[in-house]
């Protein structure tokens, strides 16, 4: 998998939320997005799943381009900001609903998937009931349960406590795969250097550097 | 398309809400049935045991809840329709929108699919949710009440001649009363739709869920303030509604549509998902 972004400005409200970002990104790397706050990661990570359309450039994904031959990556996990789900289901039917969606996977895969975010598939919780750290996992397991090939997650430790950030780290890591690109934003600039193969920093809507991690240099030098 | 759209009937169907507006209505058909079915089968026995034979028989096709409109149950029920209709699933884009379950679906399908799939839900759940009260009156008056033709004569019913399609009550009245319950159907279920579109530019769920009913309202008054009552909603969609015709409601239906389907879609397909 190849995604190519050329020349892609998005503007809303009269103002760049994004300016002209020029990024290649390869399988089997992770990817790191850091900045500050309302620098645009988000807003980058939308636009590489077809959630926004571009005021001007494109997104290619494997010499497709999103928003005209195709309106999202083929196969693509996402959690960007709050995990969202139907409130009064609970956990297992939420993730169910949505792989019925595409119907790839088996109730097993959903099972396996919930154990190993560390969420227990037999609870019959609603998810409004869940808390903050539940939500997260489940946002998380929804994007990983089938398999993506490309995984985008926008600060996927939030709410999280010491131990569950550890278990995500491992499956996230554990994701990675020679055929898929995986995306992550955090706060956590130690945790991106930990995980990340490349950081890409943004500012003002604008990618500034793109460089080798810390981890990168450690295997490779 | 088909996945996406059975996932969203069945959330449509299997709520919480679908219920709320099933006992609201509900509520109104027990009601108007203990009030009317008792004068009705007191008249008829007092046509067969007591042989007044200037009396007539009460039939079922002329006293479910759709067919009378002297009883402030049937008032209230052609009044909320809208709410009732948009109760199950009308703000169920706004939740998706706002909760950001719509990242989910549209990294899963595509946004055209999502969104012909949740306007044929929210359509068939508003629709499903007014005539299955109606069927229920109807199921009732017909347990109670003969189910055979109306006297042939006008005086006894409060459907006059030149109703729309009142010739037909006294031919075939169970066609009669499906055609009045299907339109109910459809343009209960395009009102729930308006509802869609008002979803991009509110930030308040209960704006959403009150905008159908202030678009059947303020249209019904309107038109029947001009004196052209054929084109209102609430008009139409009664036996004892004056001025209806058969374009009328075709020129109404194909309004409604497109008015609540294409700003609805084509905004929604070019909207970004923030």
């Amino acid at each position: 998998m190849k995604i190519m972004i050329k020349n892609f400005t998005k503007k809303l409200s009269h103002n760049y939320v994004l300016s002209d970002i020029n990024l290649e990104l390869e399988s089997g790397k992770i990817y790191g997005f850091v900045g500050e706050n309302g620098s645009g990661k988000t807003m980058l990570m939308r636009a590489i799943c077809g959630l926004i359309l571009p005021t001007m450039g494109y997104v290619e994904i494997d010499g497709r381009i999103v928003g005209k031959d195709i309106s999202f990556p083929d196969n693509v996990g996402v959690l960007i900001e709050n995990p969202g789900f139907i409130p009064g289901y609970s956990g297992f039917r939420n993730l169910k609903v949505l792989a019925q969606i595409k119907n790839k996977i088996s109730n097993d895969k959903i099972t396996e998937t919930l154990e190993k975010v560390g969420l227990d598939p037999n609870d019959k919780k609603s998810f409004r009931k869940y808390s903050l750290g539940m939500k997260q996992k489940l946002g998380i397991a929804a994007a990983i349960m089938e398999n993506p090939e490309l995984l985008i997650l926008d600060e996927p430790f939030n709410g999280l406590d010491e131990d569950s950030v550890n278990n995500i780290r491992n499956l996230i890591i554990e994701s990675k795969k020679p055929n898929n690109i995986i995306i992550l934003s955090c706060h956590d600039n130690q945790e991106i250097e930990i995980m990340c193969d490349e950081i890409v920093e943004i500012k003002l809507g604008k990618i500034v550097s793109i460089r080798k991690s810390e981890k990168w240099k450690d295997k490779n030098e | 398309m088909l996945k996406i759209l059975k996932c969203e009937i069945k959330r449509s169907f299997c709520n919480y809400m679908f219920l709320v507006s099933l006992f609201i209505s509900g509520v109104l058909v027990i009601w108007y049935s203990m009030e009317r079915i008792p004068l009705c089968v007191e008249c008829n026995a007092s046509f067969y045991n007591e042989n007044i034979y200037d009396n007539f028989l009460e039939v079922s096709y002329t006293n479910w809840i759709g067919s009378q409109n002297m009883y402030i149950q049937q008032n209230i029920l052609y009044l909320i329709i809208p709410l009732l209709a948009v109760l199950p699933f009308g703000n169920s884009l706004y939740i998706d929108i706002n909760q950001g379950y719509i990242k989910n679906i549209c990294t899963r399908t595509s946004k055209s699919h999502y969104l012909l799939s949740k306007y044929i839900a929210v359509f068939l759940s508003g629709g499903c949710a007014v005539i299955l009260p109606m069927i229920l009156s109807f199921v009732i008056s017909s347990a109670f009440l003969p189910t055979m033709l109306p006297e042939s004569s006008y005086i006894f019913t409060n459907i006059y001649p030149v109703y729309k399609w009142a010739d037909l009550l006294f031919v075939h009245p169970f066609l009669y009363t499906f055609l009045y319950i299907g339109i109910t159907f459809v343009f209960s279920g395009l009102t729930a739709c308006m509802s869609l579109f008002i979803t991009y530019f509110v930030d308040k769920n209960f704006i959403v869920l009150a905008f159908p009913f202030f678009i059947y309202i303020f249209s019904s008054l309107f038109f029947e303030l001009l004196d052209l009552e054929g084109f209102s909603i609430r008009n139409i969609l009664t036996t004892t509604g004056e001025q209806g015709t058969t374009l009328s409601v075709i020129i109404l239906v194909t309004s409604l549509f497109v008015l609540s389907f294409y700003p609805y879609y084509i905004w929604g397909v070019k909207r970004d998902v923030i």
